[in-house]
């Protein structure tokens, strides 16, 4: 049998095509072109603070791109989940601060102080998201109207019950003390929770091509982003995958939250709104339902974000928009959408 | 005389029953009331929300038109109400001593800004897949809010721009009072705004009715049908959202004049956004006439359950729990749209259409079986 | 005789509004190849689909030996044995070759292995392109690998809606020659279009017209009656 090659191949190498490679070259030219008008050690420290903040919007979008490409929901209360955990990170610390627990200056203790916050977060998450699935989202399957509207719906009661419970106003977090040091390199100075929070997220990132490129279990997503149907007739509860998958994303959205608020000192409700936003431009620029697109894509924001808001402080809000713009003119779907 | 067929038929008949039918009187008997509401009452706080409920169903109408009618979902419509709503605030604010022209030319700017936005939106956003317009359009909206609240130089941001309007409108300006009631420049306002949104609403149902409209329902029921049977339904989608985020600029238009105040928790943020939606849902999609029973219900429920709260502090002194449940008024709205899009989903109009039909339908049937 | 492996009796389908199936009866006897024929928008296809639970019958009992599946999900249809090789998309494009037979062994052990090696033997193509995307191979190879993953367990039963469909007459012979062999072991219902492959498969025969039976019979009798297949099928 022989291979057949579609027309579109046969173009010669000559031709050059820009839908295909525009993506790319946008997604590299992030990187370089600031070194034209910024000297290196700021770059340095730039897209240190460019990357600590685009793997903290791959924590979110991660999951809001899986649960868009398996399931097909746009999942609006996202930012909730992650509000939800940035909250229970809060008293969490809290608590381990009346325990003295925070005030120790190892790395290797607020390391271990970290995660567990973490793992608080991690279960927060997914009960939250289990419980959304299970209640609401499993009756609207299908209908993406019904599905943006309710999911529209519960960010708005989540968000007012953290009004309830912790109160509708600003809150400074306790942040691990060993956390606010510095690591020099070279003259440039990393605050240490950058570099923790960067090795997070790409640990996240790899962890999440682990599961879903070696194992049954990414073998069983992937093949349901593409024909749920087939999925089906071999015998798997689509259901339950659909649950499970919904309880993670949810779960590394809290995550983000901890991370995020560690990462800012401090959290309010809305958050999970703002955060959403973010997450959601990160998801169009990637490609909805293609992780490793969110993986640049959060990249391309969060280095962008930095590098405009030190060179052009006023375009800094408006330079996702215009990313996605571009990348939505180029390729439609996002750098790595299908059609 | 040329041959009529059955839809021509119809349609006279219709033209004709058109001023004794019992939705026209209770049409009038409505306007009648709005127009003589303010010599009736004096209360302000009875006619703010009454001209919030006028303007928010003309909003509300313009949403129905893209969402009920079109089947597209825009999560940025607030946005171009505040466009509409700063449009005339900054113009008003940077002319100093404004003239009535200031209002027509900030009616002229933004209808400019809202149909470009709305053409950039939809040739982004609706090439690609549906669900793309709702994402888009959120994120622009939520976009324009953050823009406002940190461009301070323009919007003054969090603090917003107060202004006074020109001529009659301007609360200084008072004449003789007429029966009791006095005619002063905010009456004069309530007047200007009734007499818009009503030629808006109207302008609206026109369009709904006409040949546009229709092709329009037609693409939102089956788009390939439509697409086979020639139509460019890109074309009418296009025309949907440029008209309906046009209307919606000039509803906010008439907000600013009626607060004269803008700051972007009043005119652009996402609650609002969110009033829309729980507006639209509990009227009814696809009705514009719900939009009248969605407004008047949460623009009735947001003047008068802030006294819950009131009433928490009175009778549970202590227990904090319970007057921050109060405070939290909005958690009942998130729950009720919820209740609503669960099972109540044609809302209230749909579901009165429905009864009335299968009324109507029963009707026939025990006039067939009596014959 | 022995008894149906599959029996529906006054199985009736909506699809939105529509009417699809109007009161399907059929028994399909084990061990034996059965084709569904009939014209396009016969509802050959939508049998399969409500046999598997993907369009839910309205009304009408479905039995697998025996046993009621008419309010089962489709996954746990699947489970009870019944293999679904449907019409178009049958292979997974963005997995791999060995991928798509990993998910379609449900669970991975040794037996499994052990059945993929003798589908080998019925597809040797397949083996070659073992860790190449499923959506780079060619039409005839793609539905080889539709049915060899409907074949890596080991079903009572196995549906396979037109594989034919949109394959060159040479390949078309070849599945021929394939799904002959699969008959040996398995019971098969066939739902197809090409009346030659149809004939050359099939035993027994179901004739569908307007969402029901308007006959059946011994394939071979059918081969013979031109006026049958005039009427019904269109062939001359």
């Amino acid at each position: 049998m022989t291979w057949t090659s579609s027309p579109a191949e046969t173009v010669g190498p000559t031709a050059f095509d820009l839908r295909k490679w525009g993506g790319w070259i946008l997604s590299i030219g992030v990187w370089v072109l600031p070194l034209i008008w910024i000297d290196p050690t700021t770059y340095a420290t730039l897209t240190i603070a460019g990357l600590t903040m685009g793997v903290l919007l791959f924590l979110t979008a991660s999951g809001l791109t899986v649960i868009f490409g398996l399931m097909d929901v746009l999942n609006l209360a996202h930012g909730a989940f992650f509000a939800w955990g940035a909250y229970a990170g809060f008293s969490f610390l809290n608590l381990l601060s009346r325990k003295g627990w925070l005030d120790m200056a190892s790395l290797g203790q607020s390391m271990g102080n970290l995660l567990l916050v973490l793992l608080l977060a991690l279960l927060v998450g997914a009960v939250l998201g289990f419980i959304l699935e299970r209640v609401i989202i499993r009756k609207t399957y299908g209908n993406h109207l019904k599905q943006i509207l309710i999911t529209m719906g519960a960010a708005l009661v989540m968000n007012e019950i953290i009004k309830i419970f912790w109160g509708p106003n600003d809150e400074a977090l306790l942040v691990p003390a060993a956390f606010q040091d510095s690591w020099i390199f070279l003259n440039i100075l990393v605050t240490k929770f950058r570099g923790v929070a960067i090795l997070v997220g790409v640990l996240v990132f790899i962890g999440i091509q682990l599961v879903l490129q070696k194992t049954k279990l990414g073998i069983i997503v992937r093949a349901g982003v593409e024909n749920k149907e087939i999925v089906q007739v071999m015998g798997y509860n689509i259901q339950r995958i659909f649950s499970g998958v919904f309880a993670a994303g949810a779960a590394l959205a809290a995550m983000g939250g901890v991370m995020f608020s560690i990462f800012n000192g401090h959290i309010y409700p809305g958050m999970g709104d703002e955060n959403l936003i973010f997450a959601l431009i990160v998801v169009i620029i990637g490609g909805m339902g293609s992780v490793t697109g969110s993986f640049l894509g959060a990249l391309m924001v969060g280095l962008a974000f930095n590098y405009v808001a030190f060179l052009v402080p006023k375009l800094a809000l408006g330079v996702n928009i215009m990313i996605m713009a571009i990348i939505l003119l180029i390729r439609p779907s996002g750098l790595m959408g299908r059609n | 005389m040329t041959h009529l067929n059955p839809v021509q038929i119809e349609r006279l008949q219709e033209k004709r029953n058109r001023y004794s039918r019992p939705s026209f009187i209770l049409q009038m008997v409505f306007l009648a009331l709005l127009l003589t509401l303010p010599f009736f009452f004096s209360s302000f706080r009875l006619i703010d929300v009454v001209v919030k409920i006028m303007i928010f169903t003309v909003f509300v109408a313009s949403y129905d038109l893209l969402l009920g009618y079109g089947g597209l979902l825009s999560l940025g419509h607030s946005m171009f109400f505040g466009i509409g709503a700063y449009s005339l605030a900054l113009v008003i604010y940077h002319a100093k001593t404004p003239v009535w022209t200031h209002i027509l030319l900030a009616t002229g700017v933004s209808l400019a800004l809202s149909i470009t936005m709305a053409l950039v939106i939809a040739f982004f956003s609706l090439r690609v897949k549906a669900i793309f317009f709702a994402m888009m359009t959120l994120a622009l909206a939520e976009f324009a809010d953050i823009l406002a609240i940190q461009w301070y130089d323009l919007t003054r941001a969090e603090d917003g721009i107060s202004f006074g309007l020109p001529g009659i409108f301007n609360v200084s300006w008072s004449a003789k009072s007429i029966l009791g009631a006095e005619i002063n420049g905010r009456m004069m306002t309530y007047y200007f705004i009734l007499i818009v949104s009503v030629i808006l609403f109207i302008l609206m149902l026109r369009f709904i009715r006409s040949p546009v409209g229709r092709v329009l329902q037609a693409v939102r029921d089956n788009e390939p049908r439509a697409t086979a049977l020639g139509y460019k339904t890109f074309h009418y989608q296009v025309f949907a959202i440029v008209f309906g985020s046009s209307i919606a600029s000039l509803a906010g238009v008439l907000y600013a004049m009626w607060l004269r105040y803008v700051n972007p928790g009043s005119v652009l943020s996402t609650p609002i956004m969110l009033d829309v939606l729980l507006m639209v849902i509990i009227g009814g999609l696809g009705t514009l006439y719900g939009s009248i029973i969605g407004a008047s219900f949460i623009k009735i429920a947001q003047a008068w359950l802030p006294d819950l709260q009131k009433v928490a502090q009175e009778w549970l002194p202590n227990v904090v729990f319970a007057q921050r449940m109060a405070e939290r008024w909005i958690l009942y709205f998130g729950i009720l749209f919820i209740l609503v899009v669960f099972f109540f989903p044609r809302g209230f109009v749909g579901t009165a259409r429905d009864i009335i039909k299968s009324r109507k339908v029963l009707g026939k049937q025990t006039e067939v079986t009596q014959a | 005789m022995n008894e149906p492996i599959l029996s529906l009796q006054e199985v009736h389908t909506h699809i939105l509004q529509h009417h699809i199936l109007q009161g399907i009866s059929l028994e399909i006897k084990p061990g034996r190849a059965t084709v569904l024929v009939g014209r396009n928008g016969a509802g050959k296809s939508t049998t399969l689909r409500t046999i598997m639970g993907l369009t839910p019958a309205t009304s009408g009992r479905i039995e697998l030996a025996g046993q009621a599946i008419e309010n089962r999900k489709p996954f746990d249809i699947a489970r009870l044995g019944i293999g679904y090789v449907p019409e178009d998309n049958a292979v997974l494009y963005t997995l791999t070759v060995e991928e798509n037979f990993r998910l379609a062994m449900f669970k991975e052990n040794e037996q499994g292995w052990k059945r993929l090696e003798s589908v080998f033997q019925l597809f040797p193509d397949l083996k070659r392109f073992l860790h190449s995307k499923a959506g780079l191979l060619s039409g005839g190879q793609k539905q080889m690998l539709a049915i060899a993953l409907a074949l890596v367990l080991d079903h009572r039963l196995v549906l396979i809606d037109e594989p034919s469909k949109g394959l060159a007459p040479v390949v078309v012979e070849h599945l021929g020659e394939s799904l002959n062999q699969i008959k040996q072991t398995t019971t098969v219902v066939l739902v197809e279009q090409n009346f030659y492959l149809a004939s050359k498969v099939g035993q027994d025969y179901f004739i569908l017209d307007d969402g029901k039976i308007v006959h059946q019979g011994l394939m071979e009798d059918l081969a013979e009656n031109q006026e049958l297949k005039q009427k019904y099928l269109g062939i001359a």
